[in-house]
């Protein structure tokens, strides 16, 4: 998520993740509030203290009027923002987004505090605040304009001092700031690259510093890690919260009983569909959540990742029938739809395999009653909660004509009310709570057969130095990066 | 000395399928101020004795030989440049079709200049005069307005006149007309061959005509030579030619003259269609259309001999001479309706 | 003449507005929901219809055509009768203004296909003319060795094939992308220089193709028009051989060329969508493929106006040049 990456260098917002790296980084910390915020007994008021001193680069200080500007920007139904999905609980937002309010009634600002109410108590709020939308802003200098502006003030350790739509955006340090997080070079300039290839050849060649989109070239990896070693000079892989999963349609016959389900999850070869992606490319797992969203409660043995057992599929399952599989055509869609077709065929799958082209095939298998019976999909979370995959993939309350994004046609009642019931707890019980509902769902239900969680592969300049990972949003930190 | 003299002039093309011999001994000579015609049919080797005399064959696979003799001087091995000065200059060429010999995208007056101003050093201006002076002498109406038009809003006739124009604006001491009336319709040849004969007089000109009509070379030749299957079948002047012609092959184009006296008995047509000059017919050349033909033109090649008792009369035939005068005598009779 | 071109442009009106319609009918028909798209992966259903409803796209197709019709034209009724530039409207996705879109783009294309056209002309017109005056020499082998060469070789192969050896290998030309020739982007190379040593190797790799075309194109043309009658009468008016070539034959054999450059605008833009790929220049072909790939449809409708437009009024240009060069075109 690389232009999380570049608002979080030039973001100043309520609590952020550190980028002291390691474990610390995953964990939310106030950032511009003096503290973590003050939460009403009944979950639902959420009430920061704005610290003094940060300023923007042109020295205006940031406020708690500046969030409130923030948040009522973003609701503001011409800039159509993303945001608007995860937004619905906070007092009032709806009424902007709808045009029937100007201002949010539940967002206001009196002095240092900042006020956010919320019609029920939501455990993933401070999550969702960290997410780069609620950046403080100037409201003089950044206007409701759709088109976004191509100068925009920061209090983040840098500014985007200009952008040119599509090709490149120039960030600079911001003089003004005075925290702790990395900003090694006065100026970052990033260009927007089209062709993986010379983009590869143009960081190994010290022409850029760093591709912060990742390696987009598996046959390189191998090379890359034999020449660089993991970790160590010029070439990084980490983990993302992300999950490669195959969604099993629960309301088709082939796919109705979780026995079924199951073996599914015993017969596909895991090792083979990851290979797809080259080496390094992810971490094989039989779980829904990334590690990092299950405050540790994980477990990796519930299913075979070390490759297909198909003897025990069979046993689990005697009838499959007919699976009409649908994948996306490409370089890793291809190959594992052929590798996923064998292994559902070893368990006395009658397999019909259909393709589509890119993001076509979210439209057609969001429609409820299609007969897809399996597919290949992924999700990368939105902020880092468990609720930002449970109830979005898995609520089977959810579920409505289009536009699912519950692939797995998933409804179970006892699931529908642990995702409740975690999503009231917060801090580490709630993580808990998302491991332990992420277990108790993939032994019972298996609704899904996890794949991978992908790794990104970094590959830096030959005078590019002071790589840092950023496990908040899943890249490296620009600011961190400097030229030896 | 002739003007020009050819001699045993031989052109051979060589192609994928072998040598075609398009011009294969030819002879001839033409005095300052003259008209040669060159009679035969299409592929006979006329077009190609000329444009060989002209040096304008392409290099390329073709092989020259004899002499072509203008003024003393060999063109077959003068110099490209000494033939590109007397080209246009000394001696000047009429195509066949006005509609493409002339280049479509010039205006003729730019044409007619660049044929002033290769040969001298006059100035635009001055070569302009002279083309325009040379339009309004061919004919060319309003010709002060229609020197900056191009060659598709002329007619074809028009195109011709232009074309002559071209050739004679460097005065030259020989011009050849490769069937410049081949193209145009009757009336229009006819006006197209007085202006020759006019401007002929005029420039005191040589002009050899090439044609496969000899009602053409009838109104304006003093000398003619026949060419059949790239030789030379019969020469003499015209009076020889159309008075006592010597090879049936002769007889046989003046039987292809149109007649207009309906009453008179069709005569000596050609039968068959030239031969191939890849493989050219063994002994006479004639012989497969040759109504006379006896067992010696199958074998033997008759030479071009003169005639007994008129040395400048040139015949290549086996018959004997009773039997061409009795014929030629017959077929006179017949045509001599049209041809006088 | 003057009719000539108000005839032209009438018809250029009627394919303006098949081309958008045909366009916008395909998106229609396109199964994928770009409010879908638009909004966000965690839309729900009210959200998506929400989106759907500011982006227009739940209106009727026709109404949603006509609208973008009147952004077009250049005068409006609002606030009485005045004079607008035309407006291509917003991208779906980053809500972008297509006008800005097309005007970063359309630079980068124009330098590539116009530059293009140079480079491939450069090369095919001595090599066309030489071969064809040596036919089967050693010359007209290896060029026609090179024009079955650079007709089979696909030009993403060949960028990488050109950037990994004369880029990467020897440092001769930079790997990728493009250097404004007038305002450098900050930090960026810039100026005509830059802009033309940017260029070396998308250039060559673009024009290959079109020059391998173009050389048996003109190599026949050539040969062709050495036998017209009138390159004959040329040189019976004693012309040498230089001039014969220049004003004789080459004005001639050009003028099909001229017509053939007039249609491969067209093409000529298609095909430099996988040049700019290959290159990270970020032009009209490569901003076409990314939209489509993010079911952008005013960004897709939008190049496709202007680049209708740029064909349209390229292929008028040739035309009066063809009739400035070819008299017989000029008067009918």
């Amino acid at each position: 998520m690389l232009s999380w990456q570049i608002e979080y260098e030039t973001c100043a917002k309520l609590i952020d993740y550190s980028d002291a790296g390691g474990k610390a980084s995953t964990e939310l910390s106030p950032a511009a509030a003096s503290g973590l915020p003050v939460i009403s007994a009944d979950g639902k008021t959420y009430t920061f203290t704005i610290k003094s001193g940060i300023k923007f680069n042109d020295g205006a200080s940031v406020t708690a009027q500046s969030f409130v500007d923030a948040m009522n920007r973003d609701a503001n139904p011409s800039m159509n923002s993303p945001v608007n999905a995860f937004m619905s609980d906070v007092v009032g937002w709806d009424n902007v987004v709808n045009k029937k309010a100007s201002k949010i009634a539940g967002v206001t600002a009196k002095g240092s505090k900042l006020t956010i109410k919320l019609t029920q108590r939501d455990g993933g709020m401070l999550d969702k605040l960290a997410m780069p939308f609620f950046c403080a802003i100037e409201l003089s200098k950044t206007p409701v304009d759709p088109q976004g502006v191509n100068t925009l003030p920061g209090a983040g350790p840098y500014y985007i001092a200009s952008r040119t739509v599509g090709s490149q955006i120039v960030l600079k340090a911001n003089p003004y700031y005075k925290g702790t997080r990395p900003h090694r070079s006065s100026t970052i300039v990033m260009t927007m690259n089209t062709n993986a290839q010379q983009t590869y050849l143009q960081v190994s060649d010290g022409t850029y510093a760093a591709d912060p989109s990742g390696l987009d070239n598996p046959s390189a990896a191998a090379q890359l890690e034999q020449q660089y070693g993991v970790n160590k000079s010029r070439f990084f892989v980490h983990p993302t919260p992300e999950t490669d999963y195959i969604a099993l349609n629960t309301t088709r016959p082939a796919f109705s009983s979780a026995a079924t389900r199951k073996a599914v999850n015993y017969a596909i070869d895991r090792p083979a569909l990851l290979r797809v992606r080259g080496k390094l490319g992810g971490k094989r797992t039989t779980e829904i959540l990334p590690q990092s969203l299950t405050g540790g409660v994980y477990n990796q043995k519930l299913y075979p990742i070390a490759g297909a057992v198909p003897a025990k599929a069979k046993a689990l399952s005697s009838s499959c029938g007919n699976v009409n599989l649908w994948y996306a055509t490409g370089p890793v869609g291809t190959p594992q739809a052929g590798i996923l077709k064998y292994n559902l065929e070893q368990m006395g799958c009658n397999v019909t395999a259909k393709s589509f082209v890119g993001y076509a095939i979210y439209t057609a298998s969001g429609v409820k009653g299609t007969d897809m019976d399996a597919m290949f999909a992924g999700w990368y979370q939105d902020y880092a909660d468990g609720y930002d995959f449970f109830h979005i993939l898995l609520d089977g309350r959810t579920i409505q004509a289009s536009n699912n994004n519950n692939l797995a046609y998933f409804n179970n009642a006892s699931v529908n009310a642990k995702i409740d019931a975690a999503n009231a707890q917060s801090g580490a019980a709630r993580s808990k709570a998302w491991g332990n509902l992420d277990i108790y769902t993939m032994k019972n239900f298996a609704p899904w057969a996890p794949i991978d969680n992908r790794n990104i592969r970094d590959f830096i300049g030959p005078k590019t130095a002071g790589y840092l990972y950023s496990p908040a949003w899943g890249s490296m930190d620009l600011g961190a990066l400097y030229l030896k | 000395m002739a003007l020009l003299e050819v001699k045993d002039l031989k052109t051979y093309f060589s192609t994928g399928d072998g040598v075609v011999k398009a011009v294969d001994g030819v002879s001839f000579s033409i005095e300052k101020g003259e008209t040669l015609g060159i009679v035969g049919e299409s592929g006979s080797g006329k077009s190609v004795t000329c444009l060989t005399i002209m040096g304008l064959n392409a290099k390329r696979n073709t092989i020259s030989s004899g002499q072509a003799l203008f003024k003393g001087e060999d063109l077959l091995t003068a110099k490209p440049s000494r033939l590109r000065e007397l080209r246009g200059n000394e001696i000047a060429m009429i195509f066949q079709d006005p509609m493409t010999s002339l280049n479509p995208v010039h205006a003729v007056g730019k044409q007619l200049v660049e044929a002033v101003q290769l040969h001298s050093d006059l100035s635009k201006q001055q070569a302009r005069g002279r083309a325009l002076e040379l339009l309004k002498q061919v004919g060319i109406p309003r010709a002060d307005r229609r020197i900056d038009d191009y060659p598709h809003q002329f007619s074809g006739g028009m195109r011709q006149r232009v074309m002559i124009a071209m050739s004679l604006i460097n005065n030259p001491d020989l011009l050849i007309a490769d069937e410049p009336t081949t193209a145009l319709d009757v009336t229009t040849q006819a006006q197209i061959l007085a202006l020759i004969e006019r401007l002929q007089a005029e420039y005191n000109s040589a002009v050899i005509m090439i044609t496969h009509d000899l009602g053409v070379v009838a109104e304006i030749a003093d000398d003619i030579v026949v060419m059949y299957a790239a030789e030379v079948v019969e020469g003499g002047s015209v009076d020889d030619i159309f008075h006592s012609p010597h090879h049936p092959y002769t007889w046989g184009l003046m039987g292809s003259l149109p007649r207009l006296n309906a009453d008179v008995e069709r005569l000596a047509q050609i039968s068959g269609q030239p031969p191939s000059l890849l493989r050219p017919p063994s002994g006479c050349r004639f012989h497969p259309r040759c109504p006379y033909v006896m067992d010696i033109c199958r074998t033997v090649d008759p030479e071009l001999k003169p005639t007994p008792g008129d040395a400048a009369h040139l015949q290549a035939c086996h018959l004997d001479e009773a039997t061409k005068e009795q014929e030629a005598a017959r077929l006179l009779g017949a045509v001599s309706g049209v041809s006088s | 003449m003057i009719r000539y071109i108000i005839r032209r442009l009438i018809w250029a009106v009627g394919l303006f507005l098949a081309v958008t319609l045909i366009g916008f009918v395909l998106f229609y028909l396109i199964p994928a929901d770009p409010a879908k798209f638009a909004c966000g992966r965690a839309c729900t259903q009210v959200m998506v219809d929400r989106v759907a409803h500011y982006l227009g796209t739940d209106r009727p197709v026709y109404i949603q055509y006509l609208r973008f019709l009147g952004r077009l034209m250049p005068l409006s009724l609002h606030h009485g009768l005045h004079l607008k530039s035309p407006d291509l409207g917003q991208s779906f996705v980053n809500r972008q203004s297509v006008n800005s879109i097309v005007a970063n783009a359309a630079p980068q294309t124009a330098s590539l296909v116009l530059g293009g056209m140079v480079v491939w002309l450069m090369i095919a017109v001595p090599v066309g003319v030489l071969s064809a005056l040596r036919p089967r020499s050693v010359l007209d082998r290896l060029s026609m060795t090179g024009v079955l060469i650079g007709i089979s070789a696909h030009p993403v192969w060949l960028g990488l094939i050109f950037s990994y050896f004369v880029g990467y290998r020897w440092h001769i030309t930079p790997i990728a992308n493009y250097a404004n020739f007038f305002h450098p982007l900050y930090g960026q190379p810039g100026g005509p220089l830059q802009w033309a040593y940017h260029l070396i190797l998308p250039w060559l790799t673009f024009s290959i193709l079109f020059a391998a075309v173009y050389v048996r194109m003109i190599r026949a043309n050539v040969m062709e028009t050495m036998n017209e009658d009138y390159v004959r009468t040329a040189r019976a008016k004693g012309a040498p051989e230089s001039r014969v070539m220049f004003q004789h034959i080459l004005r001639n054999a050009m003028l099909p060329v001229v017509t053939m450059l007039g249609m491969d605008v067209g093409l000529a833009l298609g095909g430099a969508v996988f040049t700019e790929t290959v290159y990270s220049l970020q032009g009209l072909g490569y901003r076409t493929i990314s939209a489509l790939n993010n079911y952008d449809s005013p960004t897709v409708l939008g190049i496709l106006v202007f680049s209708t437009t740029a064909i349209i009024v390229m292929n008028l240009v040739v035309d009066l040049l063809y009739a400035w060069i070819d008299p017989r075109i000029r008067l009918s």
